[in-house]
Protein backbone atom coordinates (compact mmCIF):
# COMPACT_ATOMS: atom_id res chain seq x y z
CA UNK A 1 0.00 0.00 0.00
CA UNK A 2 2.67 2.53 1.01
CA UNK A 3 4.23 2.27 -2.32
CA UNK A 4 1.15 3.02 -4.12
CA UNK A 5 0.43 6.74 -2.81
CA UNK A 6 0.18 9.12 -5.35
CA UNK A 7 2.18 12.37 -4.78
CA UNK A 8 1.52 15.41 -6.72
CA UNK A 9 3.83 18.56 -7.02
CA UNK A 10 2.16 21.85 -5.49
CA UNK A 11 3.99 25.09 -7.09
CA UNK A 12 3.52 28.73 -5.27
CA UNK A 13 3.65 31.64 -7.26
CA UNK A 14 7.41 32.12 -6.83
CA UNK A 15 7.80 28.99 -7.91
CA UNK A 16 8.19 27.08 -4.33
CA UNK A 17 7.45 23.38 -4.80
CA UNK A 18 5.90 21.42 -2.48
CA UNK A 19 5.85 16.95 -3.45
CA UNK A 20 2.35 15.96 -1.44
CA UNK A 21 0.47 12.85 -1.46
CA UNK A 22 -2.91 13.00 -3.11
CA UNK A 23 -4.89 12.83 0.64
CA UNK A 24 -3.24 15.94 1.64
CA UNK A 25 -4.42 17.78 -2.17
CA UNK A 26 -7.95 16.30 -1.24
CA UNK A 27 -8.56 18.28 1.93
CA UNK A 28 -8.76 21.15 -0.28
CA UNK A 29 -11.98 21.36 -2.24
CA UNK A 30 -10.53 23.23 -5.22
CA UNK A 31 -7.28 21.43 -5.57
CA UNK A 32 -9.51 18.31 -5.29
CA UNK A 33 -11.41 19.54 -8.50
CA UNK A 34 -8.53 20.77 -9.68
CA UNK A 35 -6.40 16.93 -9.21
CA UNK A 36 -9.75 15.51 -10.82
CA UNK A 37 -10.43 17.42 -13.74
CA UNK A 38 -6.53 17.55 -14.91
CA UNK A 39 -4.13 15.12 -14.05
CA UNK A 40 -1.32 16.76 -14.69
CA UNK A 41 1.58 15.75 -12.14
CA UNK A 42 2.23 19.58 -10.82
CA UNK A 43 -0.23 21.72 -10.43
CA UNK A 44 0.46 25.84 -10.31
CA UNK A 45 -1.38 27.76 -7.76
CA UNK A 46 -0.34 31.85 -8.74
CA UNK A 47 -2.50 33.22 -5.81
CA UNK A 48 -0.21 31.78 -3.00
CA UNK A 49 3.16 32.12 -2.17
CA UNK A 50 5.67 29.92 -1.01
CA UNK A 51 5.84 31.11 2.60
CA UNK A 52 1.99 30.29 2.40
CA UNK A 53 1.59 27.59 0.54
CA UNK A 54 4.34 25.68 3.18
CA UNK A 55 1.96 26.66 5.88
CA UNK A 56 -1.24 24.97 4.44
CA UNK A 57 0.22 22.06 3.39
CA UNK A 58 2.04 21.60 7.22
CA UNK A 59 -1.58 22.08 8.21
CA UNK A 60 -3.25 19.47 5.58
CA UNK A 61 -0.78 16.80 6.23
CA UNK A 62 -1.26 17.66 9.78
CA UNK A 63 -4.99 16.51 9.19
CA UNK A 64 -4.87 13.77 6.93
CA UNK A 65 -2.30 11.98 8.95
CA UNK A 66 -4.52 12.09 12.24
CA UNK A 67 -7.84 11.20 10.29
CA UNK A 68 -6.04 7.96 8.50
CA UNK A 69 -4.25 7.00 11.86
CA UNK A 70 -7.43 7.48 14.02
CA UNK A 71 -9.50 5.16 13.22
CA UNK A 72 -10.58 3.96 16.28
CA UNK A 73 -7.61 4.35 18.57
CA UNK A 74 -8.88 7.24 20.91
CA UNK A 75 -10.37 10.41 21.61
CA UNK A 76 -6.54 11.88 22.29
CA UNK A 77 -6.11 12.17 18.37
CA UNK A 78 -8.36 14.92 18.61
CA UNK A 79 -7.01 16.20 21.69
CA UNK A 80 -3.78 16.57 20.22
CA UNK A 81 -4.85 17.97 17.13
CA UNK A 82 -6.19 20.96 18.83
CA UNK A 83 -3.02 21.43 20.55
CA UNK A 84 -1.02 21.18 17.21
CA UNK A 85 -3.50 23.95 16.34
CA UNK A 86 -3.19 26.26 18.90
CA UNK A 87 0.85 26.13 18.88
CA UNK A 88 0.06 26.42 14.77
CA UNK A 89 -1.33 29.48 15.10
CA UNK A 90 0.20 30.91 18.10
CA UNK A 91 3.55 31.06 16.15
CA UNK A 92 2.10 33.20 13.87
CA UNK A 93 2.04 37.00 13.32
CA UNK A 94 -1.09 38.76 12.52
CA UNK A 95 -0.11 39.28 8.65
CA UNK A 96 0.38 35.49 8.25
CA UNK A 97 -2.76 34.94 9.12
CA UNK A 98 -4.12 37.44 6.84
CA UNK A 99 -2.46 35.58 3.94
CA UNK A 100 -3.31 32.40 5.18
CA UNK A 101 -7.36 33.32 5.58
CA UNK A 102 -6.72 34.21 1.97
CA UNK A 103 -5.22 31.52 0.68
CA UNK A 104 -7.96 28.70 2.89
CA UNK A 105 -10.67 30.87 1.66
CA UNK A 106 -9.36 30.80 -2.39
CA UNK A 107 -8.33 27.11 -1.68
CA UNK A 108 -11.61 25.91 -0.01
CA UNK A 109 -10.14 24.34 3.16
CA UNK A 110 -13.15 24.88 5.28
CA UNK A 111 -11.38 23.94 9.08
CA UNK A 112 -8.37 26.22 8.08
CA UNK A 113 -10.58 28.91 7.18
CA UNK A 114 -12.25 28.26 10.38
CA UNK A 115 -8.85 28.39 12.92
CA UNK A 116 -7.73 31.34 11.42
CA UNK A 117 -10.74 33.29 11.63
CA UNK A 118 -11.11 31.93 14.97
CA UNK A 119 -7.51 33.29 15.86
CA UNK A 120 -8.29 37.28 14.66
CA UNK A 121 -11.62 36.65 16.54
CA UNK A 122 -9.36 35.85 19.95
CA UNK A 123 -6.95 38.75 18.95
CA UNK A 124 -10.20 41.01 18.98
CA UNK A 125 -11.72 40.15 22.07
CA UNK A 126 -8.43 40.15 24.11
CA UNK A 127 -8.49 43.75 23.23
CA UNK A 128 -9.95 46.16 26.17
CA UNK A 129 -11.46 48.68 24.01
CA UNK A 130 -11.78 49.80 20.57
CA UNK A 131 -8.58 52.02 20.01
CA UNK A 132 -6.58 48.86 21.32
CA UNK A 133 -8.46 47.00 18.75
CA UNK A 134 -7.54 50.08 16.19
CA UNK A 135 -4.03 49.83 17.26
CA UNK A 136 -3.83 46.12 17.39
CA UNK A 137 -5.14 45.68 13.82
CA UNK A 138 -3.78 48.41 12.48
CA UNK A 139 -7.06 50.33 11.56
CA UNK A 140 -7.63 53.89 11.39
CA UNK A 141 -10.23 55.21 12.18
CA UNK A 142 -12.73 56.68 9.60
CA UNK A 143 -15.25 58.29 11.74
CA UNK A 144 -15.38 62.17 12.64
CA UNK A 145 -15.58 63.21 16.39
CA UNK A 146 -19.61 63.89 15.81
CA UNK A 147 -20.15 60.28 13.92
CA UNK A 148 -18.47 58.46 17.05
CA UNK A 149 -20.13 60.26 19.49
CA UNK A 150 -23.17 59.71 17.73
CA UNK A 151 -22.11 55.58 17.76
CA UNK A 152 -20.92 55.73 21.40
CA UNK A 153 -24.67 57.06 21.68
CA UNK A 154 -26.40 54.33 19.65
CA UNK A 155 -24.37 52.12 22.15
CA UNK A 156 -24.74 53.37 25.44
CA UNK A 157 -26.16 50.28 27.38
CA UNK A 158 -22.92 48.39 26.34
CA UNK A 159 -20.57 51.07 28.46
CA UNK A 160 -20.22 52.05 31.95
CA UNK B 1 3.83 60.22 13.97
CA UNK B 2 6.19 60.40 11.10
CA UNK B 3 4.94 59.82 7.66
CA UNK B 4 6.88 56.00 7.15
CA UNK B 5 4.61 54.98 10.66
CA UNK B 6 1.36 56.53 9.26
CA UNK B 7 2.46 54.42 5.86
CA UNK B 8 3.21 51.40 7.52
CA UNK B 9 -0.03 51.84 9.33
CA UNK B 10 -2.41 52.09 6.38
CA UNK B 11 -0.17 49.34 4.81
CA UNK B 12 -1.41 47.02 7.62
CA UNK B 13 -4.69 48.55 7.84
CA UNK B 14 -5.39 47.43 4.13
CA UNK B 15 -4.34 43.62 5.03
CA UNK B 16 -7.44 43.52 7.45
CA UNK B 17 -9.64 45.83 5.30
CA UNK B 18 -8.55 43.50 2.41
CA UNK B 19 -9.86 40.29 3.32
CA UNK B 20 -12.96 39.30 1.55
CA UNK B 21 -15.98 40.42 3.04
CA UNK B 22 -17.81 37.17 3.98
CA UNK B 23 -14.81 36.15 5.24
CA UNK B 24 -15.12 39.73 7.30
CA UNK B 25 -18.50 38.60 8.11
CA UNK B 26 -17.26 34.88 10.09
CA UNK B 27 -14.43 36.95 12.36
CA UNK B 28 -16.77 39.14 13.71
CA UNK B 29 -19.50 36.34 14.24
CA UNK B 30 -16.86 34.65 16.35
CA UNK B 31 -17.05 37.46 18.80
CA UNK B 32 -19.03 37.96 21.49
CA UNK B 33 -22.14 40.03 20.97
CA UNK B 34 -21.72 41.55 24.16
CA UNK B 35 -18.24 43.24 22.23
CA UNK B 36 -20.14 44.17 19.45
CA UNK B 37 -20.84 47.59 20.66
CA UNK B 38 -17.23 48.02 20.98
CA UNK B 39 -16.54 47.00 17.13
CA UNK B 40 -18.89 49.75 16.15
CA UNK B 41 -16.58 52.44 17.18
CA UNK B 42 -13.65 50.88 15.66
CA UNK B 43 -14.34 51.67 12.46
CA UNK B 44 -17.61 52.38 10.14
CA UNK B 45 -16.56 49.07 7.91
CA UNK B 46 -16.93 46.87 11.10
CA UNK B 47 -20.00 48.80 12.30
CA UNK B 48 -21.41 47.85 9.10
CA UNK B 49 -21.00 44.31 9.94
CA UNK B 50 -22.31 44.31 13.48
CA UNK B 51 -25.55 45.92 12.63
CA UNK B 52 -26.52 44.09 9.54
CA UNK B 53 -29.21 41.23 10.46
CA UNK B 54 -26.54 38.98 8.17
CA UNK B 55 -24.25 38.69 10.92
CA UNK B 56 -27.18 36.75 13.62
CA UNK B 57 -27.76 34.03 10.90
CA UNK B 58 -24.13 33.93 10.41
CA UNK B 59 -23.66 33.46 14.40
CA UNK B 60 -26.53 30.51 13.99
CA UNK B 61 -24.77 28.91 11.35
CA UNK B 62 -21.42 28.86 12.66
CA UNK B 63 -23.02 27.98 15.90
CA UNK B 64 -21.45 31.13 17.59
CA UNK B 65 -24.68 32.24 18.91
CA UNK B 66 -24.84 33.81 22.98
CA UNK B 67 -27.61 33.15 25.39
CA UNK B 68 -28.89 36.42 27.06
CA UNK B 69 -31.20 37.33 29.68
CA UNK B 70 -33.65 40.50 29.05
CA UNK B 71 -35.27 41.60 32.46
CA UNK B 72 -38.63 43.55 32.20
CA UNK B 73 -38.64 45.93 34.97
CA UNK B 74 -41.73 48.20 35.71
CA UNK B 75 -40.45 51.59 37.41
CA UNK B 76 -42.95 52.11 40.16
CA UNK B 77 -41.23 55.58 40.65
CA UNK B 78 -42.23 56.98 37.36
CA UNK B 79 -45.61 58.42 37.21
CA UNK B 80 -46.81 56.02 34.46
CA UNK B 81 -45.00 53.37 36.08
CA UNK B 82 -42.82 52.74 33.19
CA UNK B 83 -41.80 49.10 31.41
CA UNK B 84 -38.60 49.02 30.10
CA UNK B 85 -36.29 46.20 28.59
CA UNK B 86 -32.64 45.67 30.45
CA UNK B 87 -30.27 43.13 29.69
CA UNK B 88 -27.91 41.23 31.83
CA UNK B 89 -24.37 41.81 30.74
CA UNK B 90 -21.31 39.85 32.20
CA UNK B 91 -18.22 41.72 33.04
CA UNK B 92 -14.75 40.94 32.04
CA UNK B 93 -13.83 40.33 36.20
CA UNK B 94 -17.16 37.55 35.91
CA UNK B 95 -19.68 40.06 37.38
CA UNK B 96 -23.08 41.15 36.32
CA UNK B 97 -24.71 44.09 35.61
CA UNK B 98 -27.81 44.69 34.42
CA UNK B 99 -28.29 47.75 31.65
CA UNK B 100 -31.32 49.65 30.44
CA UNK B 101 -31.44 49.74 26.96
CA UNK B 102 -31.74 53.16 26.12
CA UNK B 103 -32.80 52.93 22.52
CA UNK B 104 -35.92 50.57 23.42
CA UNK B 105 -39.39 52.27 24.28
CA UNK B 106 -41.47 52.07 27.08
CA UNK B 107 -43.59 48.49 26.61
CA UNK B 108 -46.66 49.10 26.07
CA UNK B 109 -49.21 48.89 29.29
CA UNK B 110 -52.71 48.60 29.57
CA UNK B 111 -54.04 49.02 33.16
CA UNK B 112 -53.89 45.58 34.63
CA UNK B 113 -49.79 44.33 35.33
CA UNK B 114 -50.25 41.01 34.08
CA UNK B 115 -52.67 42.34 30.93
CA UNK B 116 -49.61 40.87 28.14
CA UNK B 117 -47.44 38.59 27.57
CA UNK B 118 -43.73 37.89 26.45
CA UNK B 119 -42.18 35.62 24.27
CA UNK B 120 -38.21 35.06 23.59
CA UNK B 121 -38.18 33.06 19.66
CA UNK B 122 -34.28 33.01 18.55
CA UNK B 123 -33.14 36.43 18.67
CA UNK B 124 -36.61 37.70 19.04
CA UNK B 125 -39.08 38.91 21.71
CA UNK B 126 -42.36 39.42 21.32
CA UNK B 127 -45.02 41.50 23.06
CA UNK B 128 -48.57 41.19 23.07
CA UNK B 129 -50.17 43.67 24.63
CA UNK B 130 -53.08 45.79 24.70
CA UNK B 131 -53.37 49.06 24.03
CA UNK B 132 -56.09 51.84 25.21
CA UNK B 133 -57.97 51.90 22.35
CA UNK B 134 -59.67 48.29 21.98
CA UNK B 135 -57.24 46.83 20.15
CA UNK B 136 -54.13 44.65 20.42
CA UNK B 137 -50.81 45.35 20.18
CA UNK B 138 -47.70 43.22 18.78
CA UNK B 139 -44.45 44.35 18.58
CA UNK B 140 -41.39 42.01 17.58
CA UNK B 141 -37.69 43.84 19.23
CA UNK B 142 -34.88 42.64 17.39
CA UNK B 143 -32.21 42.24 20.07
CA UNK B 144 -29.15 42.10 18.03
CA UNK B 145 -29.65 45.64 16.70
CA UNK B 146 -32.44 46.55 19.35
CA UNK B 147 -34.69 47.96 17.55
CA UNK B 148 -38.72 47.59 17.52
CA UNK B 149 -41.14 46.72 15.03
CA UNK B 150 -44.85 47.09 14.66
CA UNK B 151 -46.55 43.33 13.51
CA UNK B 152 -50.05 43.69 12.15
CA UNK B 153 -53.25 43.39 14.00
CA UNK B 154 -54.45 40.38 15.08
CA UNK B 155 -57.61 38.80 13.81
CA UNK B 156 -59.69 39.16 17.07
CA UNK B 157 -58.96 42.08 19.50
CA UNK B 158 -57.79 40.44 22.72
CA UNK B 159 -56.84 41.35 26.05
CA UNK B 160 -53.64 39.03 25.95
CA UNK B 161 -52.82 37.80 29.74
CA UNK B 162 -50.37 34.88 28.37
CA UNK B 163 -48.13 33.87 25.62
CA UNK B 164 -45.90 31.09 24.97
CA UNK B 165 -44.10 29.45 22.23
CA UNK B 166 -44.03 25.95 20.54
CA UNK B 167 -42.54 24.69 17.17
CA UNK B 168 -42.25 28.27 15.96
CA UNK B 169 -45.95 29.55 16.27
CA UNK B 170 -47.34 31.44 19.30
CA UNK B 171 -49.46 30.61 21.17
CA UNK B 172 -51.14 33.78 22.89
CA UNK B 173 -54.07 33.37 25.65
CA UNK B 174 -56.66 36.50 26.31
CA UNK B 175 -60.19 37.62 26.44
CA UNK B 176 -62.20 38.51 23.73
CA UNK B 177 -64.71 41.62 23.77
CA UNK B 178 -66.72 39.30 25.84
CA UNK B 179 -64.86 38.66 28.50
CA UNK B 180 -64.55 34.68 27.14
CA UNK B 181 -61.28 33.45 27.22
CA UNK B 182 -59.45 32.46 23.74
CA UNK B 183 -56.47 31.76 22.07
CA UNK B 184 -54.97 33.34 18.71
CA UNK B 185 -51.92 31.81 17.25
CA UNK B 186 -49.21 33.92 15.70
CA UNK B 187 -46.48 32.39 13.24
CA UNK B 188 -43.14 33.36 13.71
CA UNK B 189 -41.90 31.86 10.26
CA UNK B 190 -44.79 34.01 8.22
CA UNK B 191 -44.53 36.77 10.67
CA UNK B 192 -48.41 36.22 10.14
CA UNK B 193 -51.57 35.76 12.41
CA UNK B 194 -53.35 32.52 11.49
CA UNK B 195 -57.36 33.06 10.93
CA UNK B 196 -58.75 31.92 13.76
CA UNK B 197 -59.25 31.85 17.03
CA UNK B 198 -59.35 28.70 18.96
CA UNK B 199 -61.73 28.58 21.94
CA UNK B 200 -60.88 27.66 25.64
CA UNK B 201 -63.53 25.57 27.15
CA UNK B 202 -64.59 26.14 31.26
CA UNK B 203 -62.19 25.22 32.82
CA UNK B 204 -59.12 27.22 30.44
CA UNK B 205 -61.55 30.00 31.39
CA UNK B 206 -60.39 30.09 34.90
CA UNK B 207 -56.29 30.13 34.20
CA UNK B 208 -54.09 31.74 36.14
CA UNK B 209 -52.64 34.64 34.54
CA UNK B 210 -49.17 34.14 33.19
CA UNK B 211 -48.79 30.71 33.92
CA UNK B 212 -48.05 28.55 31.06
CA UNK B 213 -44.77 26.65 30.06
CA UNK B 214 -44.35 24.38 26.96
CA UNK B 215 -42.81 20.86 27.67
CA UNK B 216 -42.66 18.04 25.13
CA UNK B 217 -44.35 20.62 22.41
CA UNK B 218 -47.72 20.61 24.23
CA UNK B 219 -48.39 23.80 26.46
CA UNK B 220 -49.28 23.41 30.36
CA UNK B 221 -51.42 25.91 32.17
CA UNK B 222 -53.09 25.74 36.09
CA UNK B 223 -55.96 27.61 37.45
CA UNK B 224 -56.58 26.40 41.10
CA UNK B 225 -57.71 22.98 40.62
CA UNK B 226 -56.11 21.79 38.21
CA UNK B 227 -53.34 21.32 34.98
CA UNK B 228 -54.93 21.83 31.70
CA UNK B 229 -52.76 20.81 28.76
CA UNK B 230 -53.01 22.28 25.46
CA UNK B 231 -52.04 20.32 22.71
CA UNK B 232 -51.39 21.55 18.65
CA UNK B 233 -51.11 18.51 17.06
CA UNK B 234 -54.66 17.55 18.58
CA UNK B 235 -56.04 21.01 18.81
CA UNK B 236 -57.56 19.36 22.38
CA UNK B 237 -57.09 20.32 25.75
CA UNK B 238 -56.89 18.10 28.42
CA UNK B 239 -56.26 17.70 32.53
CA UNK B 240 -52.88 16.58 33.89
CA UNK B 241 -53.85 15.49 37.55
CA UNK B 242 -49.89 14.11 38.43
CA UNK B 243 -48.94 17.77 37.78
CA UNK B 244 -51.64 19.62 39.14
CA UNK B 245 -50.04 17.77 42.80
CA UNK B 246 -47.99 21.51 42.91
CA UNK B 247 -49.33 24.72 43.03
CA UNK B 248 -46.68 25.54 39.92
CA UNK B 249 -45.90 29.28 39.11
CA UNK B 250 -43.64 31.38 37.18
CA UNK B 251 -41.86 28.19 35.77
CA UNK B 252 -39.65 27.54 32.97
CA UNK B 253 -38.69 23.76 31.20
CA UNK B 254 -35.26 22.74 30.73
CA UNK B 255 -34.85 18.99 28.37
CA UNK B 256 -38.53 18.56 29.16
CA UNK B 257 -38.54 19.18 32.86
CA UNK B 258 -40.24 22.10 34.60
CA UNK B 259 -38.90 23.80 37.29
CA UNK B 260 -40.61 26.14 39.86
CA UNK B 261 -39.37 27.57 43.02
CA UNK B 262 -41.68 27.74 46.14
CA UNK B 263 -40.95 29.85 48.81
CA UNK B 264 -44.32 30.03 50.42
CA UNK B 265 -44.07 26.92 52.62
CA UNK B 266 -40.23 26.16 52.83
CA UNK B 267 -40.54 24.66 56.07
CA UNK B 268 -42.77 22.06 54.44
CA UNK B 269 -40.58 20.73 51.22
CA UNK B 270 -39.94 24.11 49.52
CA UNK B 271 -37.06 25.64 47.12
CA UNK B 272 -36.34 24.56 43.60
CA UNK B 273 -39.08 21.84 42.34
CA UNK B 274 -39.05 20.01 39.27
CA UNK B 275 -41.42 17.85 37.45
CA UNK B 276 -40.14 15.16 35.14
CA UNK B 277 -42.88 14.95 32.63
CA UNK B 278 -41.57 11.51 31.09
CA UNK B 279 -41.21 9.53 34.54
CA UNK B 280 -44.08 11.80 35.39
CA UNK B 281 -42.89 12.49 38.72
CA UNK B 282 -41.87 15.58 41.28
CA UNK B 283 -38.76 15.67 43.34
CA UNK B 284 -37.31 18.66 45.22
CA UNK B 285 -34.02 19.99 43.68
CA UNK B 286 -30.89 19.15 46.28
CA UNK B 287 -27.71 21.25 46.84
CA UNK B 288 -29.50 24.59 47.27
CA UNK B 289 -30.64 24.55 51.27
CA UNK B 290 -28.57 28.01 51.47
CA UNK B 291 -31.07 29.57 49.07
CA UNK B 292 -34.04 29.38 51.14
CA UNK B 293 -33.67 31.81 53.78
CA UNK B 294 -32.70 34.26 51.11
CA UNK B 295 -35.84 33.93 49.26
CA UNK B 296 -38.23 34.20 52.02
CA UNK B 297 -39.48 37.51 51.21
CA UNK B 298 -40.09 37.07 48.53
CA UNK B 299 -43.47 36.62 46.81
CA UNK B 300 -43.48 34.76 44.17
CA UNK B 301 -40.08 33.94 42.87
CA UNK B 302 -39.20 33.83 39.04
CA UNK B 303 -37.10 31.16 36.93
CA UNK B 304 -36.58 31.32 33.42
CA UNK B 305 -34.28 28.93 31.27
CA UNK B 306 -30.99 30.21 30.19
CA UNK B 307 -29.21 28.42 28.08
CA UNK B 308 -29.57 25.07 30.35
CA UNK B 309 -29.17 26.39 33.52
CA UNK B 310 -31.99 27.99 35.66
CA UNK B 311 -31.87 32.21 36.26
CA UNK B 312 -33.82 32.74 39.55
CA UNK B 313 -34.95 36.21 40.11
CA UNK B 314 -36.38 37.49 43.64
CA UNK B 315 -36.97 40.51 45.64
CA UNK B 316 -35.49 41.26 49.10
CA UNK B 317 -36.48 44.49 50.76
CA UNK B 318 -36.62 46.89 47.75
CA UNK B 319 -33.99 45.11 45.70
CA UNK B 320 -34.15 42.23 42.92
CA UNK B 321 -31.79 39.70 42.86
CA UNK B 322 -30.63 37.15 40.74
CA UNK B 323 -28.99 33.65 41.14
CA UNK B 324 -27.74 31.05 38.10
CA UNK B 325 -28.08 27.57 38.91
CA UNK B 326 -26.67 25.34 37.07
CA UNK B 327 -28.31 21.45 36.97
CA UNK B 328 -26.89 18.03 37.42
CA UNK B 329 -28.61 14.90 37.30
CA UNK B 330 -27.59 12.17 39.28
CA UNK B 331 -28.21 8.27 39.08
CA UNK B 332 -31.36 7.51 40.17
CA UNK B 333 -33.06 10.61 38.98
CA UNK B 334 -31.92 12.64 42.14
CA UNK B 335 -31.25 16.45 40.37
CA UNK B 336 -28.64 18.68 42.54
CA UNK B 337 -28.51 22.52 41.61
CA UNK B 338 -25.60 24.41 42.02
CA UNK B 339 -25.11 28.66 42.37
CA UNK B 340 -22.69 29.34 39.89
CA UNK B 341 -23.11 33.30 40.69
CA UNK B 342 -25.66 35.70 42.39
CA UNK B 343 -25.65 39.07 41.97
CA UNK B 344 -28.47 42.27 43.59
CA UNK B 345 -29.60 43.66 40.34
CA UNK B 346 -31.14 46.94 41.48
CA UNK B 347 -32.13 48.72 44.03
CA UNK B 348 -35.57 50.71 44.23
CA UNK B 349 -39.30 51.07 43.27
CA UNK B 350 -38.90 48.35 40.49
CA UNK B 351 -41.21 45.42 40.32
CA UNK B 352 -39.96 42.12 38.27
CA UNK B 353 -42.44 41.66 35.04
CA UNK B 354 -40.41 38.84 33.27
CA UNK B 355 -37.68 37.42 31.99
CA UNK B 356 -36.19 35.84 28.76
CA UNK B 357 -33.66 33.64 27.13
CA UNK B 358 -32.37 35.73 24.17
CA UNK B 359 -30.17 33.67 21.80
CA UNK B 360 -28.22 36.24 19.29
Amino acid sequence: MENEKKMITLKSSDDVTFEVEEAVVLESQFLSHLVQDCPAPEHKIKEVTGKILSKVVEYCEKHVVVVVDGGDSSSSSGDDLKKWDDKFIKEMDLSTVYDLIAAANYLNIQALLDLMCQRVADVITACKDHKEIRETLGIVSDYTAEEEAEVLKENEWAFD
Amino acid sequence: MSSQKIMAKEEQSSLIMLLPHDVMFDILARVSRFDYPTLSLVCKHFRSIVTSPEIFTRRSLLGCTEHCLYVVLANEDEPVCSKRLYILCPKANGEHRLVLIRSLPDMPTYISETAMGYVAVGSRIYVFSRSNKHDMITLSIDCGSHTVQLLPNAPVTMSPRMADVIKGRIYVIGYDCGWERGMVVFNTETQMWEPRMIKLDKEGNKCIDGCAVVMTDKMYMRNPSKTLVYDPKEIKWETDEMMNLHKWRNACVVDDVLYYYNCEFYNMGGGLIAYDQTQRCWREVKGLEALLPETTSSMWPHIVSHGGKLALFYTKRNEIWCEEISLETRQGGEIWGKVEWRKRLVTGNFLFMKALDVVV
